[in-house]
């Protein structure tokens, strides 16, 4: 038992020492597993990978550095350095909490900026599509921001779109929203973008569930603004896509 | 009981060590994130929280690295001689010269910060670091390029952009010039160079150890990187969880129901790009979001403010300068850009 307490103390003075090194191998396996899994697509742009690969690179060097390097300082307080290298670790606990949700309802009425949706014009320039989504276009499937983009030319088509659900009672009876959100950068700058759906009659999915309806677009005028509403012909609950699938990227 | 060392704890000018507080508010942190976790993990609001928070992080990092890589290139391959001799001190032009930097140098915020501290250490005259602080994230062509994408390729607005950006931090870097001194501005810790020792001093012991060899120099330099990363990273931990939690509370949309005063707009508009500490590439894109909610006076508001003071900014911030310092370079870099927005406003109409 004495030579296990003993064991047990050298392994903590060890660690202790070393807490800068093992905070740097912790982030760099975060990083290479996001990388490889391809999951930083739930928070980055997909073009980010090169930074994302840089700082793989760099971390790996900083560690070099420390093994292969005479050490700077002798050690200062341990209890102080734990705290640190915490607090630098949090965001790395936070990752592996929330690494498969993507954002629903709460982050589509915190981040809707309600602008005129015949204003989103521009948007049309960029390419957009969501990562997954095959090469050839499959006919009447559009994204939403294709559907909003290019209202005029679908008026009156057939249109195949899908999207997270907003349904509450801000949302008229017989009526539903679908939305996704697209991102620039990074998640903290998604923006969401949805489309009315009159689905009649029918039982209105659940809050922030998947949906893909298949229906006739037609523009229809809105608090004296233009907007695509879809005329549902039906509404299927669709399996969630991985996380790096919902956002539709810029 | 672990051994606790106390030798350096006095001598490393290292404003944590000499504050309690600082360590009761590091582990206040990392006890309100693990009950989150433990607790408010199946919420809709941690998982906005969450997501956000990490997203920050993981867009800042790469940059974060980057500058502290060079940063410590610049610790050890540096020498104080040379900075003074291309940015003589008191000399104003140098505040001129480092506010447009960016334009052959682009740099992010993140990355900014660790880089700015080394060159202090080096002897950059403080008017020139504040402007280059500043005007760097703003005044570079990877910005003027997104906000002119952002804008339907309005190159008028991407440059006015620029312009703004550049002439505010000028005035700031000549006005933290003439009231503030090196010692007044700058923490210990960024006053004093590294006598790059490998005696376990961080000070300088009236020698020199710079380390000899090229090899050796160039590990010296990715030892203090991993130093700076290890220090100021933390500081962008809790700005990027402070931001996302106001990101998670603050609704976008509530903003346009002050969309009416054009005043209010722009102060309501700055305020968020406090809050919401976004990249300087990207927030051109949030800001047009608003484009037809608010107007474009506030939208550039928004634009010119973020890069230069947002909440992960002020954090890191305590990393290079007093408190003093933080509070009148953020309510300086306010209430110019503001001031800026409304003459602005009222001259051209915006």
């Amino acid at each position: 038992m004495k030579y296990l307490i003993a064991d047990l103390k050298s392994l903590a003075n060890f660690l202790l020492k070393h807490t800068k090194m093992i905070a740097l191998i912790i982030i760099l396996d975060a990083l290479v597993w996001l990388l490889i899994t391809d999951k930083y697509t739930s928070f980055l742009h997909p073009r980010f990978w090169p930074f994302l690969l840089g700082a793989t690179v760099i971390v790996l060097l900083f560690i070099g550095a420390i093994i292969f390097g005479k050490p700077m300082h002798a050690n200062r307080s341990h209890s102080r350095t734990i705290i640190k290298t915490l607090v630098l670790l949090a965001p790395l606990f936070v990752l592996y909490t929330v690494v498969g949700q993507g954002m629903g309802v709460h982050a589509f009425l915190k981040k809707n900026t309600k602008p005129g949706l015949s204003d989103l014009a521009f948007y049309k320039d960029f390419a957009v599509q969501a990562p997954g989504e095959k090469a050839e276009k499959i006919e009447n499937v559009y994204s939403i921001l294709e559907v909003i983009t290019k209202m005029e030319q679908l008026n009156g088509q057939r249109v195949i779109a899908e999207g997270l659900v907003y349904t509450d009672d801000n949302v008229p009876e017989g009526h539903m929203m679908l939305f996704r959100f697209a991102m620039f950068c990074c998640a903290a700058d998604a923006t969401p973008f949805g489309i009315v759906v009159k689905i009649g009659d029918r039982q209105p999915l659940k809050n922030e569930s998947w949906a893909k309806v298949d229906g006739v677009l037609n523009i229809e005028k809105i608090l004296g603004k233009d907007i695509p509403v879809i005329h549902a012909d039906t509404v299927e609950e669709m399996e969630k896509p991985p996380p790096g699938a919902q956002y539709m990227f810029f | 009981m672990l051994p606790i060392s106390h030798v350096h704890d006095q001598h490393t000018g290292d404003a944590d060590s000499r504050s309690w507080i600082s360590y009761a508010i590091q582990l206040a942190f990392v006890l309100t994130v693990a009950i989150l976790i433990m607790f408010y993990r199946d919420s809709e609001t941690f998982g906005t929280l969450g997501i956000t928070f990490v997203s920050i992080f993981l867009e800042a990092l790469p940059f974060m690295l980057m500058g502290s890589l060079l940063g410590g290139f610049i610790e050890i391959f540096v020498s104080k001689g040379a900075l003074t001799r291309i940015l003589p001190g008191k000399s104003y032009k140098s505040i001129f010269i480092a506010a447009g930097v960016g334009l052959i140098f682009p740099v992010c915020e993140c990355a900014i910060v660790p880089v700015v501290k080394r060159l202090f250490r080096k002897g950059l005259p403080l008017g020139a670091g504040i402007s280059f602080l500043l005007g760097g994230p703003i005044v570079n062509p990877l910005v003027l390029l997104s906000t002119a994408v952002a804008y339907g390729y309005n190159w008028t607005i991407a440059f006015n952009r620029l312009i703004f950006g550049y002439l505010i931090a000028v005035t700031i870097g000549f006005l933290i010039e003439v009231i503030f001194k090196n010692r007044q501005a700058l923490t210990q810790q960024a006053l004093e160079e590294n006598d790059h020792s490998n005696c376990g001093h961080d000070h300088c012991c009236g020698h020199n150890h710079a380390p000899q060899g090229k090899i050796k120099r160039i590990i010296s330099a990715i030892q203090h990187a991993a130093d700076d990363f290890l220090d100021i990273s933390r500081y962008l931990v809790f700005g990027a969880f402070i931001a996302a939690f106001l990101q998670s509370v603050i609704a976008r949309g509530d903003l346009a129901i002050i969309a009416e005063s054009s005043v209010l707009s722009i102060f309501a508009m700055m305020m968020l790009a406090v809050v919401l500490s976004l990249c300087s590439e990207a927030d051109a894109f949030v800001a047009a979001s608003f484009r037809t909610t608010l107007p474009l006076v506030a939208q550039m508001a928004f634009m010119v403010l973020g890069p230069m003071l947002d909440i992960k900014l002020i954090l890191m911030y305590f990393r290079i300068f007093r408190i003093r310092m933080i509070l009148v370079l953020s309510c300086m870099t306010f209430t110019i850009v503001f001031l800026s927005m409304i003459v602005s406003y009222w001259s051209h109409g915006l």
